[in-house]
């Protein structure tokens, strides 16, 4: 076509047709008096009155149904979103198709305030000291995220939380608009309802609420920890009353702001809010999502609590478990890092004594206490500059962390002893904090000082190597590790130094690294050097712990549960005279061991210590800890081995209700607890309740996306075998019959389901009186039994025999063999 | 409502400053529909088509202040298409060997700039025909009185016989006639000015 297209009436007529701007207004059956409200690219929108019920809606007619192969997607969303029944969120009431196949969508029609103009956040904003209207208004977001749980539940990610998009209904209650609109349903209505003009400044507006995530670009990784960052975002806009990543500055450097810059200290703008609410909305606010609230359902948790005046989680997470990542990760070697971690947030005293206590025996003590003066006078001014108190607590210790990091070598230069230590706790503590490029690139440099400072030979530089190869192992490079540190063991050892504590450490991450290698002997003999470590300290009692542990890993790996098992008790009984009963790292060494001896035959041992472990737990770590949980699980299924049923269902309940909660209804580990209660139901004879418990998790499954097969075969296997033992084996048979088609389909004739299901089925059908269709199953399942695990094995005899009574029954017993085989 | 646009040379040239919001809002709004059309003929429709706009213009944000405006005609129209043809492969990529929803899996990112895919080329130039067209009806819409408008409407658009739409809108059927050529007439206009200062 030409440049001049426009000058030839039919063609410009032709182009006008193109747009199809028909403006008239569809017919759609059950709904009258439709009048358009907005439209642009993906749709218009009318309201319009449902002649059945005589309310008010929002109906949205798309553009045109979406093909090549996303009719399927689109459907599924829609079904998801229709039964998205939730006060707090604005659901789909219909759907269809008009007269020309366009889809339409009918919302209930909401025409209340967005949530930034209701009265509570006015009161707040006119007068700071208005606690009460504070929490109105925090309690209006809590029932937000309730809305945003329950669709995260569905596998249905909001992705656009603004609070254009929340609406407060004539009642007051919180709606959230455009759920799930904005992926596959043809884009959020918000930016239809403000329609022309003003489509551009919704875009920025759109952009400005984005999560970092999706400024980066990264659409893959866009998931329900992204409405947590908009929620964050709602909180903070609304407490504060202003945006934490303005916008003035430009587009780019808007999105620049939203991945890199912090955001600035809430209770800077109103020093009235309270330190906890604070924590939580920057929690929120955590550029990893990663770090922030795993869902909305854990934020609205911590909201409630702290309206509650109760202690929020996240508090507790910036202790505990920041000190137990650190203790998982760095084992004994480097819990060090944790206490450290600890004491930079407190003012770094505890961790100066602690070094000077441990250099001790090494320096002579005026050279100790002119190093700590010098680190100490450092930190303070790094301090300083950093401001703390800015954001979440580890965030604050990474802003430390990088400011310090990039002016050690100034502030200190020609101090190779003090850098080597400044750089040696700044790795550890990166690492804590995953950040292991950083921690490489510390570690090596430390490396460098310490080798400056002491020469080739000395403790402390084996001490850095050590450090440094402790990262490569954590990074994966355990062969780096091991082809490092081989050869410097060999040296430490002719030096005479293989008994000092602090070259403990690198016998100890040689033996990780021979362990991961799978080479189970030269890992043991590093480990033994390790735990042969005289105890002197806290410091060596923490290396003589882990290495423990790491001793029952190897006996494990070798099958030897036995002194598995002991290697776990001597590591349980250093922790707890370290680091106290209650301590998380300590409930972590007795929920192993317990799974040692369980595994090991001692059922009644295992559930005893952790009953006593959770005696312990629950109060400490609160009830609804991920460590308490664990062992819940764990204690439930031990107590169902042991048919102690009436105490294992409370405690199975107890786990599912706390999972539910914590990680949420769609979380693998709170399906599996489901799991295991509805096993025990059925045992208990509650066979019903057990079915309930397994069709529930089908459908939490089948709404979830990318849902593996076998997570929903499995189950459905469970129901039929379940309905068997309740004798109705009609059901049961036929529901096996589709378990195994499914299973035929999806992973194939050889799966391992497929074949237990076609043995289990003919064995059912032969006790149904249905020979016929039981022989061609039993004669395949005898075949593939007899391959897979031999002619003897029990399960091959047992459906071996009714194979024969089979045969029998059809009168073709002369096909029987004499032997029986 | 289209607020009253400026020219096309000066939003570009305010673009350039980089933080002029008014600018970008206009531009968002300008090509927003456009990106979205050529999105859809692309196969990312819906939200996908949302993505890929928010992609275009956060390249848009990133390389338009770098952006060196020369006299050479269609300069700014080839850039875009360069953003938008990229953003399009980076998405095509990310999809990866899923089947692509009727869009051609082997359109490079990169290589699709330098030799021009004949059937984006046509994607893309009827997209821009329906832009340049928009952005008249949207001045058209402030011009015109709203009875013609919609009698221009039923009888382009909609296809409608004039008399019948005449006697809808109870004006005669000379008066549609004339509202049918009056308008297409601006239209001309409008759109052959729009295409004159076109970067």
């Amino acid at each position: 076509m030409s440049e001049s297209w426009f000058l030839d009436d039919d063609q410009l007529v032709h182009e006008l047709r193109c747009a199809g701007g028909a403006s008239a207004v569809p017919e759609l059956r059950g709904y009258t008096d439709l009048a358009e409200l907005a439209r642009g690219g993906q749709g218009i929108v009318y309201t319009g009155r449902q002649s059945a019920t005589g309310r008010l809606v929002a109906i949205k007619v798309l553009p045109a149904r979406p093909s090549g192969g996303r009719e399927a997607r689109f459907d599924r969303e829609l079904e998801l979103l229709a039964r998205l029944s939730h006060r707090n969120v604005v659901g789909i009431v219909d759907s269809g198709s008009t007269g020309d196949g366009r889809p339409f969508l009918v919302m209930e029609l909401v025409d209340g305030p967005t949530i930034d103009r209701c009265d509570a956040v006015t009161a707040w904003a006119q007068d700071p000291a208005d606690a009460a209207a504070r929490d109105r208004l925090v309690e209006l977001v809590a029932q937000v995220c309730d809305g945003v749980a329950s669709a995260h539940r569905r596998g249905i990610v909001h992705r656009d939380l603004k609070p254009s998009n929340v609406r407060i209904d004539h009642d007051g209650t919180p709606k959230v608009l455009d759920f799930g609109l904005a992926k596959d349903l043809g884009g959020p209505l918000d930016d239809l309802t403000r329609g022309g003009a003003s489509a551009g400044a919704v875009f920025l507006g759109t952009l400005e609420w984005c999560s970092p995530e999706q400024a980066r670009g990264e659409v893959d990784d866009v998931d329900t920890r992204a409405d947590v960052w908009g929620l964050g975002m709602i909180l903070y806009r609304l407490l504060a009353g202003t945006m934490p990543f303005p916008r003035e500055s430009g587009l780019h450097a808007a999105l620049n702001a939203i991945v890199e810059r912090p955001a600035p200290p809430l209770r800077g703008h109103r020093a009235t809010i309270p330190p906890d609410l604070e924590t939580i909305v920057h929690h929120c606010l955590e550029k990893r999502a990663d770090d922030r609230y795993q869902t909305a359902g854990e934020l609205a948790l911590d909201l409630r609590a702290f309206l509650a005046g109760q202690p929020i989680a996240v508090r507790r997470h910036s202790t505990w478990y920041v000190l137990r990542k650190t203790a998982a990760r760095h084992r004994g070697t480097v819990a060090f890092a944790g206490l450290l971690l600890l004491s930079l947030l407190a003012g770094l005293s505890l961790a100066l004594v602690l070094w000077v206590r441990a250099e001790d025996g090494r320096v002579r003590a005026e050279t100790a206490e002119r190093r700590a003066r010098t680190a100490l006078d450092f930190f303070a001014d790094a301090l300083r500059a950093a401001s703390p108190n800015r954001q979440g607590p580890e965030a604050k210790v990474i802003d430390l962390l990088r400011q310090t990091d990039r002016s050690i070598d100034t502030h200190l230069a020609g101090e190779a002893d003090a850098q080597h230590f400044l750089l040696t706790r700044l790795a550890e503590v990166y690492a804590s904090l995953s950040q292991l490029d950083d921690a490489e690139r510390t570690a090596k440099a430390a490396l460098v000082q310490a080798q400056r400072a002491h020469g080739s030979d000395h403790a402390i530089t084996f001490a850095a190597h050590a450090s440094l190869a402790h990262i490569w192992h954590q990074q994966g490079r355990y062969r780096d590790v091991v082809d490092t540190l081989t050869p410097l063991a060999s040296r430490a050892e002719a030096l005479g130094l293989a008994r000092d504590s602090v070259v403990g450490n690198l016998f100890m991450v040689l033996g990780l690294g021979h362990l991961r290698l799978g080479e189970l002997d030269a890992a043991e003999r590093a480990f033994q050097i390790a735990a042969a470590v005289p105890l002197a300290d806290e410091g060596e009692q923490q290396v003589q712990a882990a290495s423990r542990e790491n001793l029952a890993a190897v006996a494990r790996a070798r099958g030897d549960l036995k002194t598995a098992v002991q290697f776990l008790r001597e590591a349980v009984a250093l922790r707890t005279a370290q680091l106290g009963p209650e301590h998380s790292a300590t409930l972590d060494s007795i929920a192993n061991l317990a799974f040692y001896e369980a595994e090991a035959g001692d059922v009644v041992g295992a559930e005893q210590r952790l009953a006593i472990a959770l005696e312990i737990a629950r109060p400490r770590l609160g009830p609804r800890a991920i460590t308490t949980l664990q062992l819940l699980s764990n204690q439930a299924q031990y107590l169902h081995r042991l048919r102690q049923l009436d105490r294992a269902l409370p405690i199975a309940e107890e786990c599912v209700a706390g999972r539910t909660a914590v990680l949420g209804a769609d979380h693998p580990h709170t399906l599996v607890s489901r799991n295991n209660l509805a096993m025990i139901r059925l045992d208990r004879g509650d066979i019903d309740g057990a079915i309930a418990e397994l069709e529930g998790i089908v459908a939490v499954r089948r709404a979830q996306r990318d849902v593996a097969p076998l997570d929903v075969l499995g189950p459905r296997n469970n129901i039929a075998r379940a309905k068997k033992q309740a004798g109705r084996l009609g059901d049961a048979i036929g529901d096996l019959a589709g378990v195994l088609a499914d299973t035929e389909r999806q992973l194939g004739e050889v799966h391992w389901l497929a074949k237990a299901c076609r043995a289990t089925l003919g064995l059912w059908l032969h006790t149904a009186k249905r020979d016929a269709e039981a022989l061609p199953l039993l004669q395949r399942a005898v075949a593939d039994l007899t391959a897979d695990k031999g002619p003897d094995h029990a399960d091959t005899a047992t459906v071996r025999r009714g194979l024969h009574e089979v045969l029998r029954a059809l009168g073709r017993g002369d096909e029987v063999p004499v032997d029986g085989k | 409502m289209m607020p009253s646009l400026s020219t096309h040379q000066s939003l570009l040239a305010r673009l350039r400053g980089g933080d002029d919001q008014e600018a970008w809002a206009e531009c968002f709004q300008r090509y927003r529909d456009l990106i979205l059309g050529v999105a859809r003929r692309r196969g990312f429709g819906g939200a996908d088509g949302e993505d890929l706009l928010q992609d275009v213009f956060v390249e848009l944000g990133k390389s338009l202040p770098k952006f060196e405006y020369d006299q050479e005609r269609g300069r700014f129209r080839g850039f875009l298409k360069t953003i938008t043809v990229r953003a399009i492969g980076k998405r095509l990529r990310r999809r990866g060997p899923a089947p692509a929803i009727g869009a051609d899996p082997e359109m490079a990112p990169d290589e699709a700039v330098g030799a021009p895919d004949p059937e984006f080329e046509a994607t893309w130039e009827a997209e821009w025909r329906q832009y340049h067209l928009r952005l008249a009806m949207g001045v058209l819409h402030n011009e015109v009185r709203a009875t013609d408008l919609r009698a221009f409407e039923a009888v382009t658009q909609g296809q409608r016989d004039p008399r019948a739409v005449a006697s809808e809108l109870g004006i005669s059927v000379e008066s549609v006639y004339q509202a049918k050529s009056r308008i297409l007439k601006r239209l001309r206009e409008l759109i052959a000015a729009q295409v004159a200062e076109e970067g």
